[in-house]
């Protein structure tokens, strides 16, 4: 039988429409790579300064994915400690996608349970935000759009650290270049936006001061780590009870 | 091959991918009441928020101000350009190159 012209079109327009949205996703990847490189290749010269091969920095950044995790880690492993406790080291560094992932869930309803599955497995402090400031604007996102821009950091990551652990030693100071300052340079063009969208800017402001002091007076107490997470929880907590 | 190194691998992508998957797994098969929901709004801005402070006013697990400073003045013009233009390569582009011309200046 012979399908409907109708349907035949439709099915070309919703493939197309599916692969504009993944590259819209890639070309949205964009602002994080110069972060991603300069941490990544920083990574790859501490894994291999701390003894691990190669193979072992490409297995790391592809099957733990986690920048700090993996800096901690390799520096673990240089002094030799047991693979649980390192292991636990770096489930309570990454704790803090606990909150990303069920920020980003009401974006995602219309999705099946593996395909949030697998966006889940690549998000990152990087994409959680870009994707996070375009949810705020949309309040749906495409599944082929976070599969782009996923996808995209995913390889960047693993390229970077590959690079870094290769030809760590022939480039020397490159923090001249104010690589470093890619990450939080883009963090605060995601907040800025984020805080130009549907939330009133009392309230936006609210919330970025009291999750900057929280995490100063919980400083003296406790790592960044944990301290960035009670700041984020206790930030958007006070958000929630304020009035208007 | 590395026993230890792999187990420590694989160890590590299994803790990682479980607080990745399951809040956007399961939370997004139900309708999340009117104040969780809100919360989720918010947790965005305020995640930002701490990640900047963490990394322009803590150095080695302490506040510091005065050891951060050239990054500090960077985060001028970065702000002044994310406020007025909406286009975030232009936000990290100017980021970087500020603080380069500044360590130039500086040193």
């Amino acid at each position: 039988m012979e399908l409907p012209r109708q349907y035949i079109l439709s099915k070309q327009i919703q493939n197309k429409s599916t692969y504009a949205h993944f590259f819209q996703g890639v070309k949205d990847c964009i602002p994080t790579i110069f972060g991603y490189l300069s941490i990544g290749f920083t990574c790859g010269v501490v894994s291999k300064s701390c003894g691990l091969t190669f193979w072992e920095t490409i297995g790391m950044s592809t099957f733990i994915y986690a920048g700090s995790s993996q800096f901690i880690a390799a520096s673990m492993i240089l002094s030799a400690l047991s693979a649980p406790s390192i292991i636990f080291a770096i489930f309570l560094v990454n704790l803090r996608h606990l909150f990303m992932s069920a920020a980003l869930a009401p974006y995602f309803q219309r999705n099946s349970f593996w395909q949030n599955f697998s966006i889940g497995t690549l998000l990152t402090d990087e994409t959680f935000v870009v994707a996070s400031s375009m949810g705020i604007k949309k309040s749906h996102l495409s599944y082929a759009w976070m599969t782009g821009l996923n996808l995209t950091a995913y390889l960047n990551w693993i390229l970077a650290t590959g690079i870094g652990v290769l030809f760590g030693n022939l480039i020397p100071n490159y923090e001249v270049f104010g690589l470093d300052f890619a990450l939080t340079a883009m963090f605060i063009g995601l907040l800025v936006s984020s805080t130009k969208a549907n939330i009133a800017l009392r309230k936006s402001l609210m919330i970025i001061f009291s999750a900057i002091l929280i995490l100063l007076a919980s400083t003296p107490f406790v790592s960044s780590n944990t301290g960035v997470l009670l700041a984020a929880i206790g930030g958007a907590f006070i958000g929630t009870v304020m009035k208007k | 091959m590395n026993t230890y190194l792999w187990t420590v691998i694989l160890g590590g992508c299994l803790v990682t991918i479980i607080p990745r998957v399951l809040p956007i797994a399961l939370l997004s098969r139900v309708t999340l009441n009117e104040k969780l929901a809100n919360f989720l709004t918010y947790l965005p801005i305020s995640i930002l928020s701490a990640l900047i402070a963490a990394e322009l006013l803590i150095v080695d697990n302490h506040v510091a101000f005065f050891e951060n400073a050239i990054r500090l003045f960077a985060t001028l013009p970065t702000l002044f350009v994310a406020i007025k233009k909406d286009n975030l390569l232009f936000t990290v582009l100017t980021g970087i190159i500020t603080l380069a011309a500044l360590r130039f200046i500086s040193c």
